[in-house]
């Protein structure tokens, strides 16, 4: 395997610093309060569950921190240093994977040309970048061994994704993430609407993204996928951070009611 | 790719076409008739090689034919009026036609126009602005003066490869004109560059989701562009050849041919709903119109009717792309009612 898979060990300690945090975080979108100074921190090894009803600002968190939007005020810290970050390529570039809400896939291309794509194999370096030759062999070859390796199965590999179920899809779109992740890789609602051995596998998907030793915010509507997986929990309402704690069984009720407001 | 079945039945609709008007058409299968093809349709090739870059874009341009005569004037002035060498005007009329592509481009991205609405007003500029600069009307005399600078008139060469590789010692060989090697240039190039190099990625990846594209951190701007330059840079290539042959260029020129070349790319597999197809098969599809229109024509078929037969042509091509693109939203269509 190259540099691309290379996968570090897990360091979960529970005293390591925030791999990221965000400070005071606001947005409006016109006349709508999005978010209203957020504050958030993940480590190494560790998965954030991010709750809260629809429209809470969750979606918008979290594109905010990946480039898509900029916040109206507030900082986002990496590793201690204070980041601005104005577009997706500079959130990749930070070591920032976002597995889209609305599934970010490419249904004319095959899994290997999603998986690459905006950062293909190619050479040679002295050529300008868009006339450098694609190495699709390499790209096929090692997206076949990640998947292997995650186990997932796919009926053919140089179909298109539009031939694809949807688990299918959505496992592509977060094993994805897991090739390129350096530090966090944020997931938006990756379970939505799959069946439930789709779901298990995505689920695993997420647990290897943390045993790689990544930081991962995980936004989910589901109690149970929170509580199995989540090391700690951060509930938004109405663009307003309203609480935070480690989801266990016996506080689901709590969490409940902080989502709804009761 | 899932381009492959298609080209397979482009190629097999192409060969068929062609036996039965070899079998029925008098004089279709001879020497003569097929430099007619290949002298007839490879600068439409060439347009539509061009045109594939915008539609797979899920755009389209429809300036192309604009841009011919801009670019036919461009050359028609900088020889006649101003006697510039002819090594000199074959850059600068196809820097015009690039230029004028790439405005396409800009406008598309910076002012987010749809791209049927931005060239089909950069049609109407580039047209009116051929009027303007026309050294026919402004320069009296010139309508009849012909080009006769060797730089462009040699464009219209014909090679006698028959006698070279010694076949026509067994049958009449056609003579093959020099556009259809330029057009074998520009297909092998711009089907390199889409099938092997990042740029040919990224142009498959904003034509199939621009969103992803740009959430993948691709320059979805730049590849624009780049693509609605290109279009023009073929669109100037067309123009040299057509300049060449006829020795003169006119305000008029290119009108209409926006549509074939559409029509060729289309039926070369092109999706207008973006991000499938190539650039072999609108060339392709471009001699296929022409095997079409060359056979009816020998066969005796009024004008008017080839013209209804080119439209039912493409309709009969958008159609099954709309049948193709139908289904797979109706699968995309399903799975997001999965998820909800
Ligand atoms: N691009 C936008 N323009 C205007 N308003 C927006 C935009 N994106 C989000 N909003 C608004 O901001 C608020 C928060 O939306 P957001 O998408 O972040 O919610 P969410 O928590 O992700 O909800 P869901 O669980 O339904 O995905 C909503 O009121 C929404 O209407
Ligand atoms: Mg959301």
């Amino acid at each position: 395997m190259n540099a691309v898979f290379a996968s570090r060990t897990a360091q979960a300690d529970e005293a390591s610093p925030p791999v990221l945090s965000v400070r005071g975080a606001s947005k409006r979108f016109g006349s709508v309060l999005a978010l209203a100074g957020i504050d958030i921190s993940v480590s190494r090894g560790e998965i954030l569950g991010l709750l809260g009803d629809n429209g809470a600002g969750k979606s918008t968190l979290i594109k905010c921190i990946s480039g898509v939007h900029r916040f109206d005020s507030g900082s986002i810290i990496i590793d201690g240093a204070i980041t601005t970050i104005r577009s997706p390529g500079e959130a990749r570039f930070a070591g920032i994977e976002t597995v889209y809400q609305d599934l970010a896939l490419f249904d004319n291309l095959t899994p290997a040309q999603n998986f690459f794509a905006g950062r293909e194999i190619s050479g040679p370096q002295w050529l300008p970048r868009g006339l450098r030759f694609l190495k699709q062999r390499r790209m096929d070859a090692e997206t076949e061994a990640l998947l292997g390796n995650l186990k997932v199965t796919l009926p053919k590999l140089d179909a298109v994704v539009a031939m694809m179920s949807g688990g299918q899809r959505q496992a592509i779109a977060v094993a994805r993430s897991t090739v390129f992740a350096r530090k966090v890789v944020i997931l938006d609602e990756p379970t939505a609407a799959l069946g439930l051995r789709e779901s298990r596998q995505v689920l695993d998907l997420v647990a290897t993204l943390r045993d790689q030793g990544n930081a991962v915010i995980l936004i989910t509507h589901n109690m149970e996928h929170v509580i199995e997986l989540a090391d700690r929990a951060v509930v938004l309402r109405q663009g307003r951070k309203v609480g935070e704690l480690v989801p266990t069984k016996d506080n689901k009720q709590e969490l409940v009611s902080m989502i709804v407001g009761a | 790719m899932s381009v492959r079945p298609t080209t397979l039945a482009l190629l097999l609709f192409f060969g068929t076409t062609f036996l039965f008007f070899s079998l029925f058409a008098p004089r279709f299968a001879t020497a003569s008739n097929m430099e007619n093809l290949m002298s007839g349709f490879s600068f439409l090739a060439i347009l539509a090689i061009g045109q594939s870059f915008p539609i797979l874009l899920r755009g389209i341009d429809l300036s192309i034919g604009a841009i011919v005569a801009l670019a036919g004037m461009v050359a028609f002035d900088l020889t006649l009026i101003f006697h510039v060498p002819g090594y000199l005007v074959l850059p600068a009329a196809l820097a015009a036609a690039t230029l004028a592509g790439t405005l396409n481009g800009a406008l598309i991205v910076y002012l987010r126009l749809q791209p049927f609405i931005a060239t089909l007003a950069t049609l109407a500029v580039y047209r009116g602005l051929v009027y303007s600069i026309s050294g026919r009307q402004l320069v009296r005399g010139l309508s009849t003066t012909p080009i006769t600078d060797r730089w462009i008139t040699d464009l219209e060469t014909y090679y006698d490869l028959g006698s070279a590789v010694g076949l026509s010692r067994f049958i009449k060989f056609p003579w093959f004109p020099l556009s259809f090697f330029v057009m074998l240039a520009l297909l092998a190039v711009f089907q390199s560059v889409l099938i092997t190099t990042r740029f040919g990625r990224d142009i498959y990846a904003v034509g199939g989701n621009l969103e992803a594209a740009r959430l993948a951190g691709i320059n979805t701007r730049r590849t624009t562009i780049a693509a609605y330059a290109i279009c023009g840079f073929c669109a100037g290539i067309a123009a040299l050849i057509l300049v060449a042959r006829l020795t003169t260029s006119t305000e008029a020129l290119g009108t209409g041919m926006e549509l074939t070349a559409i029509a060729a790319a289309v039926i070369g597999g092109v999706s207008l709903s973006g991000g499938v197809g190539s650039v072999f098969g609108p060339a392709i599809g471009a001699f296929l119109l022409g095997v079409i229109l060359l056979g009816l024509t020998l066969l005796g078929v009024s004008q008017f009717v080839q013209q209804i037969l080119t439209g039912a042509i493409l309709l009969g091509a958008i159609g099954y792309d709309r049948l193709l693109v139908v289904r797979r939203q109706r699968r995309t269509a399903v799975f997001l009612a999965e998820r909800a």
